[in-house]
């Protein structure tokens, strides 16, 4: 007798388009990028405790360059070729191969990790928007897990270098799990030729916002090392503010988000410089607009997702760092954020994403992009 | 030196034989291929450098392991998938032997 109670697979297929164990790719993708940054920062703490100053500066500079200014060109290359397929493969293999390298020579491994790196977060992210339904909870989930594990990995370096064969066992679980749940075809919407004049200037207002919030980031990371536990605690409290800022912003709306935690993280930079648990929360604040800024720039490049994703997670990374790396003494940093310069900064920021935002991503216009 | 040497003729041997079992997405098994090969000739290294494990039967696991790879990311037949691990294998290890011996 046919059982009244049981779905049909219309309602099934209604309720989950993408197969019911779909959704499960955002948490499996975000799982990898922990484990890939976990990795990176593993071998470059375990490289600087193991050689000269100079030549773990020089592959640190060599690692983000290929990790972070790398995605670009993956993400060129991604849409191109308009598959996943190939490079979720690509990042499902080269990751655990650059920490088995790193057994056998530590320069190629880092070299690797930098090319897995490049890989995991074009793809992760592509996966994820391909996925996400127009909301922000499936992209925090990809993009938390990244800070947390470069945080932890860095902290553990001084620890033996088997610790990686764990990691490359995680990473080989995760890898099937990805590999056999319906792992998501490339798919963009059809091209809508009116749009594309607005997006050039929206995406580039994005694009300086996230570098700015990056910049801030960095100065942040440096100044915590004068505090006990500063970097496991910022490391922590950036993780928190994007799963948190991720399902908060799908909850009341991303705009209002924005509204409430950048300026509380404006206060909590300028009055909390001698508390870390304060510059802490100013992080979590600062960095739960994350996901926000990942969506936005998808739908600012609608047709080129994973160029969308690698100028969100590499490019403005990479261009932020730039200053902290020109600089170079950290002291001098941590006067420049002691004199206020740096709230004079988020405050710029926030009045011209304001006015970005007004101007440019009123809903209707949103609306009429997706 | 002598070991990334060793590395790029098992490739060039390799691959050919890769692409001969999967004609029809050629690209594809091309690109797996490379993969399996850059996953297992580290972890040959580092069991044949640091454990005793005889070399014979690092090279049986090596096969089984990339027949498990192509099955699993080819998702083709499993008797196909380890022919080809252990075909691909046998051959650049007998070239390797030869090598080694002769020149």
């Amino acid at each position: 007798m046919r059982n009244n109670f049981q779905p049909s697979q219309r309602a099934l297929r209604a309720t989950f388009p993408q197969g019911p164990v779909g959704n499960l790719q955002p948490f499996l993708w975000g799982l990898l990028h922990g484990l890939n940054d976990f990795a990176a920062g593993f071998m470059l703490a375990y490289y600087t405790y193991h050689h000269n100053t100079s030549d773990s500066f020089f592959f640190i500079v060599i690692y983000s360059i290929i990790g972070f200014g790398g995605q670009l060109p993956v993400g060129f290359w991604v849409d191109h070729k308009k598959k996943l397929k190939p490079f979720a493969a690509i990042s499902l293999i080269t990751l655990p191969a650059s920490m088995l390298l790193f057994f056998i020579n530590a320069e190629t491994g880092i070299i690797f990790s930098g090319i897995a790196s490049a890989f995991v977060h074009v793809t992760g992210a592509t996966v994820c928007l391909n996925v996400n339904d127009n909301k922000t909870g499936p992209l925090a989930l990809f993009t938390a897990p990244g800070i947390l594990g470069l945080t932890i990995g860095g902290a553990m370096g001084m620890f033996s270098i088997y610790c990686l064969w764990f990691v490359v066992v995680a990473v080989a679980i995760v890898g099937i799990m990805i590999w056999s749940n319906n792992l998501p075809v490339y798919k963009v919407p059809e091209k809508k030729q009116s749009e594309l004049d607005a997006h050039d200037f929206i995406m580039l207002g994005i694009l300086l916002l996230m570098c700015f919030r990056s910049f801030v980031f960095d100065i942040i990371n440096h100044v915590a090392y004068d505090f006990e536990n500063g970097i496991i605690i910022i490391g922590i409290s950036a993780f928190a503010g994007k799963i948190i800022g991720g399902f908060v912003a799908d909850k009341i709306g991303w705009k209002k988000f924005v509204y409430i935690t950048l300026p509380i993280a404006l206060l909590l930079f300028q009055f909390g410089k001698e508390n870390i648990y304060a510059l802490a929360f100013g992080i979590a604040c600062l960095q739960s607009s994350v996901p926000i800024t990942l969506l936005l720039m998808s739908r600012s490049l609608p047709l080129y997702p994973a160029t969308a994703t690698a100028l969100s997670l590499g490019t403005s990374i990479a261009l932020a760092g730039l200053p902290v790396y020109l600089i170079g003494n950290r002291q001098t940093i941590v006067d420049g954020f002691n004199n206020g310069w740096l709230c004079a900064i988020i405050l710029t920021a926030i009045f011209l994403g304001w006015w970005l935002f007004n101007k440019f991503l009123s809903p209707r216009k949103i609306i009429q992009s997706v | 030196m002598g070991a990334w040497f060793y590395f790029v003729i098992t490739l060039v041997i390799e691959l050919p034989i890769v692409m001969l079992f999967f004609k029809n997405e050629w690209k594809f098994a091309l690109l797996i291929g490379f993969l399996l090969n850059l996953f297992t000739w580290p972890v040959l290294h580092i069991l044949l450098y640091y454990t005793n494990i005889n070399l014979n039967v690092l090279e049986l696991g090596v096969a089984i392991t990339e027949g498990a790879g192509y099955y699993f990311l080819m998702q083709c037949n499993w008797k196909k998938a380890i022919a080809l691990g252990f075909t691909a294998n046998a051959i650049s290890y007998g070239i390797g032997i030869i090598l080694n011996n002769y020149l």
